[in-house]
Parts: structure tokens; C-alpha cells; sequence
């Protein structure tokens, strides 16, 4: 167990008034306020196999044929790869009837390698409770994804799902580790949609809601300490069947028992829709 | 290095007649997945004898498995000249010669212009447009000595509009296009021709085009929407039988078709009469 301080919407809007703003490259100019941030029990849940079914989120051992994960999102070949390794886990974890991948790779840096944020666009850690999508944001993902599919239509499907499989690609200890909520213990009424801002490099910005949160003493906070770039964390960001977890929440936060002078983490993520009949 | 060929000679099950004749003999290259893998597959179907080209060996086998008629796998990166113009040799062998080439092979980048580099260019057009030219120059001499036909997959991006986010992309389909055009001038005992494929993501299951790798999701998601309210896209999807028949039907014909289009079908229109 670690203790450590993570960040919730403090200022939820009332009725009527407009969605809160997250700029990824500016956070000044985000409307959403987080602080003052919160300290919370983070459980180290390595040993207790939380899942998928049960807590939304699962440990999985891989170890990537891509010899230089740090070369993903810029080597086009090396992210098919990558892509196929990550489509076909994703099928062996969850039994999933399709997978499809929703984008490559996405690599993130801990705020300190500026050398590496100056090249990639939205590639920070967000720091704050946040899952992915809203319903709204979800499904227009699927159907987006969908119409580039030949014969995938969606009604088709009784259940559809997003994931997001994180992995670390420097070894541990990192000083900024990723926290994932129990999705057993996410009120629904304690979301609040943020509508999150990123730039375009050289073309403009793109706009997708993402489910922020208020404070919820209820919250049980996880994390798997010491996470080697051959472990995937699996989680749910959505899921269709009301009666599976729905999404789990997660941020980075900082681990104050990480050593000083330990190289800022490095992650890589993809995203991807699973579907059953 | 030469190109390796392994083939079902026993097809699983008994190959429909051709439409249009004897059975041609058709290397269709890029034929591991997306529209060129729905394409070998569906000239198989019909009857044709088909060499499967691409660089993925697995893929390659795994499509070949699945052909319903005479089809073969062999390995060739249209990147490597030389590579590929021993595939291309080792096709019109297994085969017994050439009378069509079907070039499929392409790869696409959703990226602005002001941060696309050098080397994604390079590889766009190392396949897109280079590959092109390196496999019609190896299978010239087989289509010559049949008086063969070449034809190749351009994008309709190409031609209609301005895709942001696709500029090098849309610069490859154009240069290749110009290119074929060329070779039909150069060449008019050929056939060659442009194939303009409408909004496409390939085939069912396998056949499916892997864009998903070719983007981060902030930038796919910023494509899919601009594109959309741009009026770009289209209301569906090709299908890709309609592009097996497109391709069966420039084979098949007489005439030296310079150009041909399949598109998604329209949207349907709103109080269009229910029938009766």
C-alpha cells in the first residue's frame, strides 16, 4: 500500500452550465479545476489477480516480439507488429469474438523528459481521476471505427467493449505509476464529463469527452507496483453489458517512495473495440 | 535472393468456371490482406490461377488456405527491386506466364503535412508508386509475350477533394496514376489500367485493411470527423465483390480500359417510396 495524492473535479458545473475543458497542451487554460488534490490509499494488488469480469482491469505477462518499444509510434512497421501482438491478447484475455484496433500505439513521458514531449502531441500523463470516454464519446468511437470496417454494424453485436492495454516501457521503480479505480466502487453520479482539448500538430484541435470525477471516499485505488515493460494492465473504458464493469477510472500520480533521480516513466498504450454476439 | 512459392494444387473445393474463358493466370501483389487479399481470393473463386504476393509469409499461407480455387504464396517486398523482381519471375513460372498483373500493395499515413517526415514520405512512395514501377517492370515481358493486362488500385482521394491529414497518401495515388497512364502510352500492345476504389477499409475478417496501426487514435478520430463533415466519405463502404467484378471484368474484356470506378453505393434517399 502506498499513500499518495491524486486529483478529482472540484469544481463539477451545475445545471445548465457548460462542460468543463481539459487542454492537454495547456493545462492552464482547462476550466476544470483539481485542486486541492486528495490523499487516498493505493492497495499494491499484485498477487490478488483482480479481472476483467470482477474489477474491470487485469494483470497480463507478455513480452513484446518489438525489440525498442520506445520506437513505437514512429516506425510504421514496428507498430503493426506491435498492433497484431496487442489485437491477439487482447482476444486470448477477454474471448472476445472480433478486436479492432483503434489507432496505433500512443506513447507518454512524465512531465520532466521534455526532450520527448517537444515530438508528440497529447503524450503526457493525465493527472487527474479520469476514465476515457463518455457514453457519448464511446459510441462515437465504435461507429467511427465501424464505418471503416466492411460489414461491421455494430446492432449486430449483443456487446461491445473498449479497452485500453497500458504498459510501462522503462523498468521500475517509476515515479509516476498508474492508479486504476475498482470499477465495483465508481458511482455513476459522482462522474463528471470533461470535454478534453488536444492540439493537432500543424492542423487543429480535436475534441473528445472523457468522464471526470468527484471525491468518493468509496473509491478503492489499485495499483501494481514495480510494473516490468513485459506486463500489460488490461482495463475496461467502456462496456455495453450493464451488468459487467463499466469503466474503470485511473490516473498517474506520484509515488513518493520512488527514489530521487529515478528517469521519469515512459508508457505506451493502445486502444481497441472487442465485440460479441 | 529468389522469391519462395509454396501453392495449393488440390483446391478445397472444385473452382467455379470462369465467366469470361480459359483460366488467366493473375499475380496479384499486396495480396495478404485488404482489398488485394479480397481480390486474389474472389479471381480464385472464379476460376483464375492465382500467385498471392506480399511480404508477410504467414498471412500469405493463411490466404492461400483459404483460396477455393489454384492459388500460391510467394513472399515479395516491392520495396527491394531485385526481391521483387524475383518474386514477380518466380510467379510467371509457377504459373507457366502472366496475363495479368493486379498491383494492390499500399500503405497509408493520417498525419499533417507540417510534421510529416521525410521518411514517411519515402515509405509511401517507396510502395505506393516505386513498387508500382518495379513490379510492371518485372512482369512486363510476361504480359508482353500474352498480351497481358496490368491493373492497379488508386484511391478515389486522388481524384475528387482534399483530404487533409492524407497528403501524402493522396500525392502517392496521383503520381500513380500519371505513372500508369505513361506506361499505357509507352506500352499500348498492353492493357493498363486505374482502378478507382471509393471509401474502403478492405475485406471481411483478414481481408480487412490494417489502418488502425497507421495512426495515433487522436489523429484517426480527427480524420474520421473531418472527413465526414467535409462531405468526403461516403455513406458506406466498397464492397469488395463488386471490386472482384470490377477487376474480373477489365481481364475480361476485349477493350484496353484506361480507367474504371467502383464506389459505395449512395445513401438512400429520404421519402423514397417503400414499393408497391
Amino acid at each position: 500500500m502506498v499513500r499518495a495524492t491524486i486529483h478529482y473535479v472540484t469544481n463539477p458545473p451545475g445545471p445548465g452550465e457548460p462542460m468543463l475543458t481539459y487542454v492537454t497542451e495547456d493545462e492552464a487554460r482547462s476550466t476544470m479545476c483539481v485542486e486541492p488534490g486528495v490523499d487516498v490509499e493505493i492497495s499494491d494488488v499484485r498477487g490478488t489477480n483482480p479481472t476483467l469480469r470482477r474489477e474491470g482491469f487485469q494483470l497480463v505477462d507478455h513480452t513484446s516480439a518489438v525489440p525498442d518499444l520506445e520506437a513505437l509510434e514512429g516506425d510504421a512497421d514496428l507498430d503493426r507488429v506491435y498492433g497484431r501482438e496487442m489485437r491477439s491478447l487482447l482476444r486470448d484475455v477477454t474471448g472476445a469474438e472480433a478486436v479492432y484496433l483503434l489507432g496505433g500505439p500512443k506513447r507518454r513521458y512524465g512531465e520532466s523528459a521534455t526532450a520527448k514531449l517537444e515530438h508528440l502531441s497529447n503524450a503526457k500523463p493525465a493527472r487527474y481521476v479520469h476514465g476515457d470516454v463518455t457514453e457519448t464519446s464511446a459510441l462515437q468511437q465504435a461507429t467511427g471505427l465501424a464505418s471503416m470496417v466492411p460489414r461491421l454494424h455494430l446492432r449486430e453485436y449483443d456487446r461491445w467493449v473498449l479497452y485500453n492495454m497500458w504498459r510501462p516501457i522503462t523498468p521500475p521503480p517509476h515515479d509516476h505509476p498508474l492508479a486504476v479505480c475498482d470499477a465495483r466502487t465508481i458511482a455513476p453520479r459522482h462522474r463528471v464529463p470533461v470535454l478534453a482539448i488536444t492540439e493537432i500538430r500543424g492542423f487543429g484541435h480535436f475534441e473528445f469527452e472523457t468522464n471526470g470525477h468527484v471525491a468518493d471516499p468509496h473509491h478503492r485505488w489499485c495499483w501494481f507496483r514495480d510494473m516490468t515493460p513485459d506486463e500489460v494492465l488490461v482495463f475496461t473504458t467502456f462496456d455495453s453489458d450493464p451488468t459487467r464493469p463499466h469503466q474503470v477510472a485511473h490516473t498517474a500520480f506520484t509515488d513518493p517512495g520512488c527514489p530521487p533521480g529515478t528517469p521519469t516513466r515512459a508508457s505506451v498504450e493502445l486502444r481497441a473495440l472487442a465485440l460479441w454476439t | 535472393m529468389n522469391g519462395s512459392v509454396t501453392g495449393t494444387n488440390e483446391p478445397a473445393t472444385p473452382p467455379r468456371p470462369s465467366t469470361t474463358g480459359p483460366a488467366r493466370r493473375v499475380a496479384v501483389v499486396g495480396a495478404s490482406s485488404g482489398l488485394g487479399r479480397s481480390i486474389a481470393l474472389g479471381l480464385s473463386a472464379r476460376g483464375d490461377h492465382v500467385a498471392l504476393l506480399a511480404r508477410r509469409r504467414d498471412r500469405l499461407d493463411r490466404a492461400v488456405d483459404q483460396a477455393s480455387g489454384h492459388a500460391i504464396a510467394i513472399e515479395c517486398d516491392v520495396t527491394d527491386e531485385v526481391h521483387c523482381a524475383a518474386a514477380i519471375a518466380a510467379a510467371a513460372t509457377e504459373l507457366g506466364g502472366l496475363d495479368a498483373l493486379v498491383y494492390s500493395s499500399g500503405v497509408i499515413a493520417i498525419e499533417p503535412l507540417a510534421t510529416t517526415s521525410a521518411a514517411t514520405w519515402t515509405r509511401l512512395f517507396a510502395t505506393n508508386v516505386v513498387g508500382a514501377a518495379t513490379a510492371t517492370r518485372a512482369a512486363l515481358p510476361h504480359l508482353r509475350a500474352t498480351h497481358g493486362r496490368a491493373i492497379y488500385l488508386s484511391s478515389v482521394s486522388a481524384q475528387s477533394g482534399v483530404w487533409p491529414l492524407l497528403g501524402a497518401y493522396t500525392a502517392t495515388k496521383a503520381a500513380l496514376d500519371k505513372m500508369i497512364d505513361t506506361w499505357r502510352d509507352e506500352h499500348p500492345e498492353l492493357g493498363f489500367t486505374r482502378l478507382i476504389v471509393g471509401d474502403s477499409a478492405g475485406g471481411p475478417g483478414e481481408s480487412a485493411t490494417q489502418l488502425g496501426a497507421d495512426a495515433s487514435v487522436d489523429l484517426l478520430l480527427t480524420g474520421l470527423d473531418t472527413w465526414q463533415r467535409r462531405g468526403l466519405r461516403s455513406h458506406g463502404l466498397v464492397d469488395p465483390d463488386d471490386l472482384v467484378s470490377a477487376v474480373a471484368y477489365v481481364l475480361g474484356s476485349t477493350a484496353s480500359i484506361p480507367v474504371i470506378a467502383v464506389t459505395p453505393p449512395p445513401a438512400p434517399m429520404h421519402g423514397a417510396p417503400s414499393g408497391g
